[in-house]
């Protein structure tokens, strides 16, 4: 078979059962050449260190190589594997800071009065610029669980899967994260006038 | 154009900043040593594959118990087989 032209037209699923038939590397060789960006960005995002970020991407891939076989295809492979790249991350910052709350367990509280709404738009149209100084300045917790929602798209139920907390409990965390890069992008952008 | 005007903030954010910074050179790098782990696992699979039953046999005699489809064919044969197995009786002292 003619291994170039055979994957141009496969999905991601189809090139997973191949490599899983065949234990052909090349396959593999595909799912990483797709992603590996991704996942390092993500990475990086997160750990904010370029080396520890090549580390964990090496990591990842191998996580995903070993566990390939658990795929379920019950969710996008995206999906799944962004979940193994956060939970990766959460590990790796627990190691590093020997945390534990890294979702803190002010997740399990009452909203706060004062804690308004802040709608998806405002997040997602943000300008790229004050979105980067945003995140920076957020917890990593707060950070991980935006780029969650509003770059990976991942439903509530995915994230609560993924970083093993309620639905309701990832609402609220959502809720506060939204609320304090709205008081931080307001804080950037007085400063600027 | 109209892709990347689909894109939201985070989106966009993500791949000007953080995702081009991982060079090809960087890919090939990792992508290297992914495949020469793959192979280690392979190896170790087939490693485990070929001695995994033997070592099993091994605990279960180190166990005391026997494994009949192997030693079946080494155990050396009764010298009468036709008689039927009687314990030998007690021997007193001066029997």
């Amino acid at each position: 078979m003619n291994l170039t032209s055979a994957n141009k037209e496969m999905s991601d699923a189809e090139i997973i059962r191949e490599y899983l038939k065949t234990q052909n590397s090349y396959y593999f060789s595909q799912l990483y050449r797709k992603y590996a960006g991704k996942v390092y960005g993500k990475c990086l995002s997160i750990l904010r260190n370029e080396d520890e970020a090549k580390d964990a991407v090496q990591d990842i891939f191998v996580k995903i190589m070993l566990n390939l076989v658990n795929f379920g295809e019950k969710s996008q492979f995206s999906t799944w594997i962004y979940s193994i790249t956060y939970n990766f991350c959460i590990d790796l910052i627990r190691k590093r800071k020997k945390e534990k709350t890294l979702f803190g367990d002010d997740m399990e509280r009452a909203p706060d009065v004062a804690e308004d709404d802040v709608p998806d738009e405002f997040m997602l149209e943000m300008d790229v610029k004050y979105l980067k100084r945003v995140l920076e300045d957020l917890s990593t917790g707060d950070r991980m669980i935006l780029l969650m929602k509003y770059q990976d798209d991942m439903s509530i139920k995915e994230i609560a899967d993924t970083i093993d907390k309620t639905e309701s409990a990832v609402k609220m965390k959502i809720k506060r994260a939204k609320y304090k890069a709205q008081e931080l992008f307001n804080t950037f952008s007085k400063r600027e006038q | 154009m109209a892709e990347e005007r689909n894109k939201n903030s985070f989106q966009r954010l993500m791949e000007e900043e953080y995702e081009c910074r991982f060079t090809l050179p960087q890919m090939m790098e990792v992508e290297r040593k992914l495949q020469r782990k793959e192979n280690t696992y392979r190896v170790a699979s087939d490693m485990l594959d070929l001695f995994f039953p033997k070592i099993i046999k091994t605990v279960i005699g180190m166990l005391g118990g026997e494994d009949r489809d192997e030693n079946e064919n080494d155990r050396p044969a009764p010298s009468d087989s036709s008689k039927p197995y009687k314990p030998s009786a007690p021997k007193g002292p001066g029997m």
